[in-house]
């Protein structure tokens, strides 16, 4: 095959592939996590319940308006008292009975009904209303733990992993001793410190959760310092560096967005474990103070009577449902992502 | 002088014999920094050397350095294409690396465009960055992921000014072209291309600047060997085009032969040979050199040629062998290699070694 | 600029519903070979009879496929090829042609249930125990038991038999010689335990005295190695204990998947001439697997070419090398530097990649790239023409002179 061999192709220097048909995706990044993360009905089911919580305890309030957080349901029916007393008046014996009509002011522990959607508690607040209200306060407080959380740790994280050295150092050594300190023991100080010092009870949690966030960044900071220091030695950082670029592009253009994958994941993943301290705080009455309402401070009602635990079930399994149905979604939704995000990972 | 070599084993003082052979290159280091720049030469290295610590002690001593890159020199003009050849852990990375100060270099003079980068600090750096660009080896972790093909090659055009704003656009589609990538690709993702597709478009990224000198660190040893050669020829054109010095890492000796005029063989960190391609592929001096061309496998089935047999491993480049650092495999080591370290000489127009062997002769 | 507007209805990707149609499809059809692969089968089943009794692995129209979200991908396409006895078998081909996938069907290594094999047999002649009804191994009165030849089919055995094969018969080496080995075990422990696994009643002086014999075999000294861990070894000495590990068990044929391509050339030079060398001693057969020509032209006996999971070109070293035939192996070797070469303007090269392996067209794979295509090529694919008693090709162009005569 002489001829063949004499075929001296123009030297070739345009790709001639076959432009790229339908199997090759025209897809964003970003658009194709998406489209992993709806392909699974775990991650979908989360998603769910997620959102209906956040329906039901920020849009709820607005349109079932019967009952206020702190409104009492004063329509206790009137109970009639006999009493007998008995006098000895010159040996003689006498025996006044008494009817006396006593006012329930508090309609409490009311079973379900159409008026109270799930009863009313032992103080005769209506336990529907406060699962809403109590919702508010627990999904704030936890996006808001979350929030700050993750920006102490990016933040800190970051400088560690890209500058290194001797503030890398500096900043590890931090984390070190914050995740030596004993958490629930210095939790019960804060709130002890915090009773003494008259703060309105409905912000107490507030300062709670600032306290663990303060204690709870450094996760997020090694998982940040981590990454940065694993995408450094990628090629891409150094032809960046080789390009010219400054400092802040590197920072803000390169290494950020690739390390956002990961922290929405760790993100969704806490939140569902700031809703559980959040619970155990309002539990353990150290958070949300009567009157106003959280989950864990409805559970908390149980501890105050023996009866409720037995026979007002309406009392407090709800709050203990609505706890396990915002972790789990929280927690579905975190697995989803991080299928979606490295589905190789899973195999 | 040939008698007493062959009746009396000389006794080497190894230490004294580092000592002379230290203040010997010392003051051959400093007599060459004074010369001036060659003109000629877009690029110009003079003894270039670095160092990574391997131990430190707390207050941040190094009690011990691995010498990766010991004593480079070469020049290069534009338009020419420098190849360094030589095994895993012979610096040849590390040199390319230490060229375009990614590697602050622990000795040496590097001399770009008639300046002396050396001592640049970052600021002045990141002005000259436009000048020298980059290939790496590995088209895959080497391009941003999350960004497009168009925002990959916009981002350097926009961040040196290389065009105005407005016509951004047209330059990047016109590199493309020059590279080979359709225009629609401007908006796709990395992911979505294949091996070499990606390498065309890293090539495109260091050309965007419009670089004076491009460091290709192994850029086909990770393609097949027909996008291997759609990736050279491109480099070939380009570089005809843009009158561009390459300088071309590989471990391939047969692309290095194909793409280079001027050939740096590595070993250990030290340079073993230099020369024009001739000179290393037809009148190969070191043992090296010899025993690195006779080991690469010949597709041709008939042509069974007699190797010259390299025993052992690679040593350790954070201890390297005393004296000759290749006496430990090198099949005709004597006495002298194992603890006088050979002087690099020129043995020819243009033509280095670094041998004992080839000073009897 | 019109390209970048996105034209309306222009589906350059999936939809969700086909992607569900996918999905199903290849749900339906990996249950099916999952139940194939784990089925308990009597010994007759897999058993079957070599076509040349020359040959030591005969591959026969071998498809291996892979059920992805986008699709089946044909790794291995009907593919066929044959190892005959004492021989070193080269194959060669680009990234994703399909190369490894075969030899890893061989060794029914083809992780599940993602990938299986669909078709074909992969006829095995092995050295293996006389076994009674139950697949036990027949041992006389003094305990010896006995062995005989007989022909397995690899490809109908159930994955739970694969043991009599699998490291014992067919031995395997790695590209990776960094994390083949296990870091937590002495090279010592990792080399008995081979001899442990396929010798029955081995004892602990036997296993050592063994491994010691396959140290010194692939030119290690044991004594400074037997001990030693394996991130105390460099790598072509780690790639030696990898092929003192596969010879432990003394197989009949050694797959070698790409054994040098993370060495470099002086110690890929070692590592070759040691293959060649141990194939002489073992008296077995080696399948060499490698996207380097270098290396199959020193090495090989026969080749075979692949391309996008068929086999385009067979034959001796020769005939493959003096007088290819198909345009995809010319193309190959024009566009290798090499080292004879002397200064050419550019390389020759092949245009364009390989195909997009969900959606293989109908005609010749390498039309598309092709410089010689002819109106033929737009047919259908081309079947194997024999050009000599040993050389065959895949290309239409050979058509004729096979029908002339």
């Amino acid at each position: 095959m002489d001829e063949l061999n004499n075929v001296q192709a123009e030297p070739e220097v345009v790709d001639t592939e076959v432009p790229l048909d339908k199997n090759v995706r025209l897809m964003s990044p970003t658009r194709m996590v998406v489209r992993r993360f709806f392909r699974s009905k775990l991650s979908i089911l989360g998603l769910i319940m997620v959102i209906s919580l956040f329906l039901f305890s920020f849009v709820g309030p607005l349109i079932y308006t019967e009952w206020g957080e702190i409104e009492l349901d004063e329509s206790g029916k009137t109970e009639y008292a006999i009493s007998e007393t008995t006098y000895t008046v010159g040996g003689q014996e006498y025996t006044v009975r008494q009817t006396t009509e006593k006012y329930l002011k508090d309609n409490f522990l009311a079973p379900a009904s159409a008026e109270h959607l799930l009863g009313t508690d032992n103080e005769g607040y209506d336990i529907f209303v406060r699962l809403m209200y109590g919702g508010r306060i627990s999904l704030t407080v936890s996006f808001i733990a979350v929030f700050l959380i993750t920006i102490l740790g990016v933040i800190l994280g970051g400088i560690a992993g890209y500058f290194g050295g001797w503030i890398d150092n500096l900043i590890m050594r931090v984390c070190d001793v914050l995740m030596c300190l004993p958490g629930v023991p210095i939790l019960l100080i804060i709130s002890t410190i915090l009773d003494a010092s008259d703060i309105d009870a409905k912000y107490r949690i507030y300062l709670l959760m600032i306290y663990l966030t303060f204690i709870s960044w450094t996760g997020t900071a090694r998982l940040v310092r981590g990454q940065i220091l694993s995408l450094r030695e990628q090629e891409y950082m150094v032809a960046a560096e080789a390009m010219g670029y400054s400092t802040s592009r590197k920072i803000f253009k390169h290494l950020i967005p690739n390390v956002m994958p990961q922290l929405i994941v760790q993100m969704s993943l806490s939140l569902g474990s700031m809703i559980l301290y959040e619970a155990t705080l309002s539990y353990l009455n150290l958070g949300v103070k009567a009157p106003y309402a959280a989950w864990g401070s409805m559970i908390n009602i149980i501890s105050t009577n023996q009866d409720i635990l037995q026979n007002h079930l309406n009392v407090w399994v709800p709050a203990g449902v609505c706890i396990v149905i915002a972790v789990l979604g929280f927690n579905f939704v975190g697995d989803g992502l991080r299928d979606a995000l490295d589905p190789k990972a899973r195999r | 002088m040939a008698d007493t070599k062959e009746n009396v084993t000389p006794v080497y003082d190894d230490a004294a014999l580092a000592a002379e052979y230290q203040a010997k290159r010392q003051a051959q280091i400093e007599e060459d920094f004074k010369e001036p720049f060659d003109p000629e030469c877009i690029l110009e290295v003079r003894h270039l050397r670095k160092c990574f610590p391997i131990k430190k002690t707390i207050t941040g001593k190094v009690t011990r350095e691995l010498v990766a890159v010991d004593d480079v020199s070469f020049k290069l003009k534009a338009g020419e294409t420098l190849g360094i050849v030589g095994e895993s852990g012979c610096g040849k990375t590390t040199t390319g690396r230490a060229i375009l100060k990614l590697h602050q270099p622990t000795g040496g003079q590097i001399i770009f465009d008639g300046k002396d980068i050396t001592n640049f600090d970052s600021k002045q750096m990141r002005d000259i960055r436009k000048e020298m660009q980059i290939i790496f080896q590995d088209p895959y972790s080497s391009l941003p992921p999350r960004d497009t093909v168009g925002g990959i090659l916009s981002e350097p055009v926009e961040v040196h000014n290389i065009v105005p704003k407005d016509k951004v656009k047209d330059y990047v589609l016109e590199l493309m072209d020059k590279c080979g990538l359709r225009d629609y690709y401007f908006e796709r993702y990395p992911h979505e291309f294949s091996g070499g597709q990606r390498q065309r478009i890293c090539i495109a990224r260091a050309l965007s600047v419009n670089p004076k000198l491009v460091i290709c660190d192994e850029p086909v040893s990770a393609l097949d060997v027909s996008i291997q050669a759609q990736i050279i020829n491109l480099l070939k054109k380009l570089q005809r085009e843009m009158n561009l010095a390459y300088v071309f890492i590989s471990h391939d000796l047969s692309v290095v032969k194909f793409i280079s005029d001027k050939i740096l063989v590595m070993y250990l960190g030290a340079v073993m040979e230099f020369g024009s391609k001739e000179d290393i592929f037809k009148n190969p001096l070191h043992p090296y050199t010899k025993a690195l061309f006779s080991a690469v496998p010949n597709p041709d089935p008939t042509a069974k040629t007699e190797r010259i047999k390299l025993e052992g491993d690679i040593p350790s480049p954070a201890n390297p062998p005393k004296g000759c650092r290749f006496h430990t495999r090198c099949p005709y080591a004597k006495e002298v290699c194992k603890h006088v370290t050979p002087e690099y000489k020129q043995y020819g127009e243009g033509h280095f070694a670094a041998c004992h062997l080839l000073d009897e002769a | 600029m019109s390209i970048f507007k996105k034209e309306k209805g222009s589906r350059n990707y999936l939809t969700n519903k086909e992607i569900k149609e996918i999905a199903k499809a290849n749900a339906r059809e990996m249950k099916r070979l999952e139940a194939y692969k784990n089925r308990k089968a009597e010994e007759s089943e897999f058993l079957s009879q070599m076509k040349n009794p020359e040959n030591i692995l005969e591959i026969e129209d071998l498809h291996t496929s892979f059920f992805t979200e986008q699709g089946v991908v044909k790794a291995v396409n009907g593919v066929s090829y044959d190892v005959p006895k004492n021989a070193v078998v080269g194959v060669v081909g680009e990234s994703g042609c399909g190369k490894s996938v075969t030899s890893m069907s061989v060794m029914r290594l083809i992780q599940g249930p993602t990938g299986q094999i669909v078709d074909g047999s992969i006829r095995f002649k092995a050295y293996d125990y006389k076994r009674d009804e139950k697949g036990n191994p027949i041992s006389d009165a003094s305990g010896e038991y006995e062995m005989e030849e007989k022909v397995y089919d690899i490809a109908k055995m159930p994955i739970h038999e694969i043991h009599r094969i699998r490291g014992k018969q067919i031995a395997m080496i790695f590209q990776e010689p960094m994390t083949s080995l296990n870091p937590v075990f002495t090279i010592g422990e990792q080399l008995d335990e081979v001899t442990f696994i396929h010798t029955p009643g081995a004892t602990k002086e036997m296993a050592k005295a063994k491994s010691e014999e396959m140290l010194r075999l692939v030119g290690i000294i044991p004594e400074n190695v037997y001990g030693a861990f394996p991130h105390e070894l460099s790598g072509g000495m780690r790639q030696r204990v990898m092929i003192a590990m596969a010879l432990a068990a003394e197989p009949r044929l050694i797959i070698a998947d790409e054994p040098t391509t993370a060495l470099d050339v002086t110690i890929q030079a070692q590592i070759l001439d040691l293959l060649q060398d141990i194939k002489n001693k073992i008296d077995g057969s080696i399948l060499l697997i490698t996207h380097d020509l270098g290396v199959i032209a020193e090495m090989a006996d026969y080749v075979v070419v692949m391309y996008a999971g068929k086999v385009i070109e067979k034959g001796t070293v020769y005939e493959i090398f003096q007088d290819p035939k198909h345009p995809y192996t010319i193309g190959l070797q024009k566009s290798k530097p090499t080292m004879n070469l002397d200064d050419g303007t550019d390389l020759y090269n092949i245009p364009g990649n390989v195909p997009n392996p969900i959606n293989m067209p109908n005609y010749c794979y390498f039309k598309e790239r092709c410089a010689m295509c002819t109106k033929k090529c737009s047919g259908d694919y081309p079947g194997m023409v024999q050009v000599s008693p040993t050389h065959f090709v895949a290309c239409h162009l050979y058509d004729e002179e096979n029908t002339n005569g």
